[in-house]
């Protein structure tokens, strides 16, 4: 019976084809969206830990959080080291670790710090940074480099890099003055692996002689070693992550920084950062998989349709079986058998095509945000998704099965 | 038939507008060196051959860096010039551009000073509106030159380039440029 | 016996009512139904294969009665017991020639505990109908008419079904190619077991057949 279901398939093939790509390409969406949506969200939620609060310019705090741990999207103002210095003497704050941003590269951003940020921050949970090779910053040329930066540049401690101006790989290079690679990270499967991290004194020192928007001297044939180093350190930073000698403190500690009179600085979670950002985009969510459901209903029809436009045209396939002993239910059930064929089918290629897109989703992903997903092939609540589905095929398409049923019921000969 | 002009006609335009020239070495020297024309000759003499760090830190100095950005060279004008730079719109209507500054670096007017009167360039496209790209997204600009001074809420402007041609640029991913000795040299 | 009626009549919607004669059928025998057009032959086939259900009077097959029967255990009968050539239109134009052939074996358990060797049966029977063997890889678009029909020939005779019905099998042949066939088509029944029913409207076979019986238009 499934040779006959088979071959009576193949002679519809183009249409059935036509209704198989709608089927799978809308299953294998639901899933795809599903999947990278919960990776996102889990690798950014993990992406930084051990940072009770992110003190940065007043703006929104999201933004903050985007540029700062994920270096997305590009600050468009600064807080003062000064203002840090007052607000770090609260005895409620541990630690904090000044970071700047704004140069590049070879496109991978340039993050500013102390050598306490690798003591301090943290990722998945409890995890801390660690050195496959060297050691952090001390020397003012010194640089970390993530794990990511290492492999796609081929870089090893003892390379030398020129740090470009601005955040994207296109503008003035700083060639007078060399860093050299003091230590990689390991890698963590966060924006860390994309990172390049320099002393402030040695992004300040590159910038001095910048002062109107543009290089003006060359430091090839200054002594920097002269320079003292409280006269490198900046005015100004990009934000501070701070650390609390107790959770309990937090509201504490933020209310009185975002009260803070004299800058208009601003003191974020990042935890409630990113839930809200999830929050907002949620509800465009909701839209989206409701439209993606319709075209799966859409879709079963289109299957449904085509079973039953194709019943017509075979009237006298069913008078033939019919008088070879046939039962209606067998001719209802080989109308049934070619719709589970078809679904069972389009599953199939649905989880080879999720397969597929979350592999390309999670390459795009790790190069723009620089988090990782998981690859797996499908696990047990997509399989009862499809099944559902599949189902519902079934179902739809018993009212052809039905119509077979009953025309077949009298077809005999006939003059 | 008809359809097969419809289809032919549909990736024509796509492909325009998905078109980026993609740059070699020479390119990006040679851009390097347009940006440098803007600013007249001997502009920066007054920075010392041999100096302490101490200069750096002078005040009177950094004033006269200061106004060693304003100077402009008159006599660029109507000379053609090709750039490449980023994108920073000013008048956008849907999803063209007829008017924007050119900076040779994205990410600007924060962590230092906005580029200098002479290193940005007020590009006029409203005779052929232009694509309205990304913040970050490289371009190449070409036309006359004209000088002009206005003021806007980012930069004022020296330059202003009329009768242009904006195209993409991808950097592709071996020709990023690099100082000789940059990369990776042990 | 192979097919026996007594007092059939069917009375359709339209209020027309047709009487048809008794008449039994026993093995070896091969009979010719004719009768005008629009007389009721396709009604007569209808009830013999069990299709149309029994209104009155009653029909034998072998040893099923089959007002006595279910319309499931009809299906069975017929699967079983009654193998049927169709006037055109035989084959399921997306199988090949042999697996038109095969599907009389589909649905009767019988016939096929009767074939150990469906593709050696078929070809035998091929060579009997003179149907040439290589024609059975092919879809029934490449065959000839008279090819079909011989396929569908095939079909109704595998598993030796008691009963052979065949429908103006050769309405659509020539004199010559009819002649042919009838006696390729008598030849291939076993006698013992087997019997034909050809109906027809087509008065220059009916020197072929043991008996006729006529259809008439009663009202």
């Amino acid at each position: 019976m499934i040779r006959i279901a088979a071959a009576s398939i193949r002679s519809r093939i183009v249409p059935t084809i036509l209704v198989m790509i709608a089927l799978t390409t809308s299953m294998a969406l639901l899933l795809a969206v599903d999947r990278i949506q919960d990776a996102t969200k889990r690798g950014f939620n993990q992406s930084l830990s051990g940072v009770d609060l992110v003190l940065g310019p007043r703006g929104s705090g999201i933004e903050l959080i985007l540029y700062t741990v994920f270096h997305l999207g590009k600050p468009t103002n600064n807080i003062t080291t000064e203002t840090l210095k007052d607000i770090e003497s609260n005895p409620l704050i541990e630690w904090a670790i000044p970071i700047a941003l704004g140069d590049s590269h070879r496109g991978f951003r340039v993050i500013s710090t102390t050598a306490k940020y690798f003591d301090h921050i943290q990722f998945g949970g409890d995890q801390s940074l660690t050195f496959e090779a060297g050691r952090p910053f001390s020397a003012l040329n010194d640089v970390v480099i993530g794990s990511a930066v290492a492999d796609e540049l081929d870089y090893s401690v003892g390379s030398s890099i020129f740090v470009t101006h601005g955040s994207e790989a296109l503008g003035k290079v700083h060639d007078d003055f060399a860093f050299k690679v003091s230590g990689i990270l390991n890698p963590t499967g966060t924006p860390t692996d994309q990172a390049i991290f320099v002393s402030l004194e040695g992004y300040e020192l590159i910038h001095l002689g910048w002062t109107n928007g543009s290089q003006a001297v060359s430091l090839k044939n200054l002594d920097v070693s002269q320079i003292p180093k409280e006269r490198l350190y900046p005015k100004t930073i990009t934000a501070a992550y701070l650390g609390l000698s107790s959770k309990l403190n937090l509201f504490k500690v933020s209310r009185s920084i975002n009260e803070y009179a004299e800058e208009p600085v601003n003191a974020v979670i990042p935890g409630v950062a990113l839930a809200e950002l999830w929050s907002m985009l949620g509800s465009i969510d909701i839209v989206f998989r409701i439209f993606n459901w319709l075209i799966i209903a859409i879709s079963l029809i289109g299957m449904v349709t085509m079973t039953l436009t194709g019943l017509d045209s075979r009237t006298r396939e069913m008078t033939i079986l019919r008088a070879l002993g046939a039962t209606p239910a067998n001719l209802a059930s080989m109308v049934l058998i070619e719709t589970a064929i078809v679904s069972i089918t389009a599953v199939l290629l649905a989880i080879g095509l999720v397969r597929l897109l979350t592999w390309g989703a999670a390459d795009f992903l790790s190069h723009w945000a620089g988090v990782r997903i998981d690859l797996t092939w499908i696990n047990f609540s997509e399989l009862s998704t499809l099944m559902t589905i599949v189902l519902a095929g079934l179902c739809a398409s018993l009212i052809p099965a039905v119509m077979v049923y009953r025309r077949s019921l009298a077809r005999g000969f006939s003059h | 038939m008809k359809y097969f002009a419809h289809v032919i006609c549909f990736l024509l335009i796509g492909i325009q507008t998905t078109f980026a020239y993609e740059a070699t070495e020479e390119d990006f020297i040679r851009w390097e060196n347009a940006w440098d024309r803007l600013i007249p000759q001997g502009t920066y003499d007054f920075v010392p051959k041999d100096f302490g760090y101490e200069l750096l830190f002078n005040p009177t100095f950094q004033s006269q860096l200061d106004a060693a950005g304003k100077v402009i060279d008159p006599s660029l004008e109507g000379t053609t010039i090709e750039l490449a730079g980023f994108m920073v719109p000013i008048e956008v209507k849907g999803d063209k551009v007829s008017q924007f500054l050119l900076v040779p670096e994205a990410g600007q007017c924060i962590h230092v000073p906005p580029p200098p009167m002479n290193q940005t360039l007020l590009v006029d496209t409203t005779s052929s509106p232009t694509e309205l790209r990304d913040l970050y997204q490289p371009v190449i600009v070409s036309g006359r030159l004209s000088v002009v001074t206005q003021s806007f809420e980012i930069a004022d402007s020296g330059y202003s380039l009329v009768d242009v041609t904006v195209t993409t640029l991808d950097l592709g991913e071996d020709a990023i440029p690099i100082a000789p000795g940059a990369d990776g040299d042990r | 016996m192979i097919l026996k009626t007594s007092a059939l009549a069917h009375t359709f919607k339209s209020g027309r009512h047709i009487q048809f004669p008794d008449f039994e059928v026993n093995a070896g025998e091969k009979i010719a139904v004719v009768g005008a057009s629009g007389s009721g032959k396709s009604t007569l086939l209808n009830l013999i294969t069990g299709v149309l259900p029994l209104q009155t009077g009653s029909i034998q097959l072998t040893e099923f009665t089959y007002h006595r029967l279910g319309a499931r255990d009809l299906d069975t009968v017929r699967a079983d017991h009654i193998g049927v050539i169709f006037q055109s239109l035989n084959l399921i134009p997306y199988l090949t020639a042999l697996e038109n052939a095969q599907l009389g074996l589909q649905f009767s358990t019988r016939r096929r505990s009767r074939v150990s060797d469906a593709q050696r049966v078929i070809s035998e029977l091929a060579i009997q109908l003179g149907l040439s063997a290589d024609l059975l890889g092919q879809k029934p678009s490449e065959l000839s008419i008279g090819q079909q029909q011989r396929v569908a020939a095939i079909r109704a005779l595998i598993g030796k079904p008691e009963l052979i019905i065949a429908d103006e099998p050769t309405s659509a042949l020539d004199p010559h190619a009819t002649q042919l066939f009838m006696d390729q088509l008598s030849s291939s029944i076993d006698p013992e077991t087997q019997a034909v029913i050809v109906v027809s409207h087509n008065p220059s076979i009916i020197p072929l057949f043991d008996r006729v019986i006529s259809i008439g238009d009663d009202q």
